[in-house]
């Protein structure tokens, strides 16, 4: 939360702007995604069945393999942790897979003004919540990862997953 | 952050995308009913799905029962292939229709009914037509569109289909006929396009 994770009397404005623009995508993007996948369920709207032959092709696939429901099952998943603030990280990597997909299927198979801009926004909004907690991805990035060894396992099973974030 | 902030965020952050989407689907927006209405009409049209009948423009008639009706006791080489044709495949019973009308010595020249191991080309047919489809309720139809007869020699212009609603297949026959048995058979069979490429004649 707030309170654990930034310091706002401490740190420079740019900081805080920063987090509340973060903030402000983490909440659409989790009320879009969390709106989108209870959609499939639910039908509130129309469900969208592809908005070109293609997409509509790959849709109908994604259905009838039975994809499609655990693809908005994940929707779901992302979307109310990223509401409720919690696992946020998780749901930031989790979300990107659902993420690419949806903008490389508006991007390459729809193609249309409307269709551009959401699959920039969703690669930009998954993005910009990734970068909001880039220093919980940084251990990812070393370059030499050494052995394998099992302080992970001990840490998560003694229950320390917090990182110091001063 | 504060609990009633938290709160405000989670309205804001499901209200909105809430909104963008009514306003997105809504019949002025760009992803409106008529829109999806326009995808799934060009999807269905590129891609028919079985529920979607084939259908094509024929400048022959469909022969009737009727048509290919020959008076009792004709044992021309027309009246024998039409009989033939009557009993195997438009009343399903290929197996006896073979029985019936195919000589002993009958050569089968469609290499699709040349069934290795078998005693006889005849017997080669009625294993063949013992399992494919003939039988009632199967599903497999014929539509005749010419029989032409010249000597011995009888044409059989149709179309098969194995499933309602399919293209199914162009089909010429050939028989040759010799005291009231067919003794020969020739066959040609071209898949019927799904869209007419000449966008002028169909295939019949």
């Amino acid at each position: 939360m707030l309170s654990e994770t930034m310091a706002p009397a401490t740190h420079p404005r740019s900081d805080r702007c920063f987090m509340i623009a973060v903030y402000a995508v983490q909440f659409f993007f989790g009320g879009w995604f969390l709106f989108h996948g209870s959609n499939y369920f639910f039908n509130f709207f129309r469900f969208p069945s592809g908005s070109s032959v293609l997409a509509h092709e790959f849709i109908g696939a994604m259905i009838h393999s039975g994809l499609f429901a655990v693809i908005k099952g994940v929707e779901i998943a992302v979307g109310v942790a990223l509401l409720a603030n919690r696992f946020v990280p998780l749901a930031v990597v989790a979300a990107f897979p659902v993420s690419f997909s949806i903008a490389y299927i508006n991007l390459f198979a729809i193609g249309d003004p409307f269709a551009i801009m959401v699959s920039i926004l969703v690669i930009a909004f998954n993005g910009l919540i990734a970068l909001g907690h880039l220093d919980r991805f940084l251990p990812m990035l070393v370059f030499n990862n050494g052995d394998p060894q099992t302080v992970g396992l001990r840490k998560l099973f003694a229950g320390r997953t917090e990182i110091s974030r001063t | 952050m504060k609990l009633w902030v938290h709160a405000l965020c989670i309205a804001g952050g499901i209200a909105t995308p809430v909104a963008l989407t009514l306003w997105s689907t809504s019949s002025s927006g760009a992803r409106s009913a008529a829109h999806y209405a326009q995808v799934d009409a060009t999807a269905a049209a590129q891609h028919p799905t079985e529920a979607d009948a084939f259908s094509f423009d024929a400048s022959l008639p469909v022969q009737t029962d009727a048509d290919r009706a020959s008076p009792p006791g004709d044992k021309s080489p027309k009246a024998i292939v039409n009989a033939f044709d009557q009993m195997g495949f438009i009343d399903h019973d290929p197996v006896a229709a073979l029985k019936k009308y195919l000589s002993d010595g009958f050569i089968e020249r469609n290499p699709e009914f040349a069934v290795p191991g078998t005693s006889s080309d005849k017997q080669a047919m009625i294993d063949v037509f013992s399992k494919r489809g003939w039988k009632p309720g199967e599903g497999a139809h014929d539509d005749i569109y010419l029989v032409i007869a010249e000597g011995p020699l009888v044409m059989v212009y149709h179309r098969v289909t194995f499933k309602p609603g399919t293209p199914g297949i162009a089909y010429a026959d050939i028989f040759k006929v010799i005291d009231g048995l067919i003794t020969e058979h020739w066959a040609v069979g071209q898949p019927m396009p799904t869209k007419n490429l000449s966008k002028k004649h169909s295939m019949f």
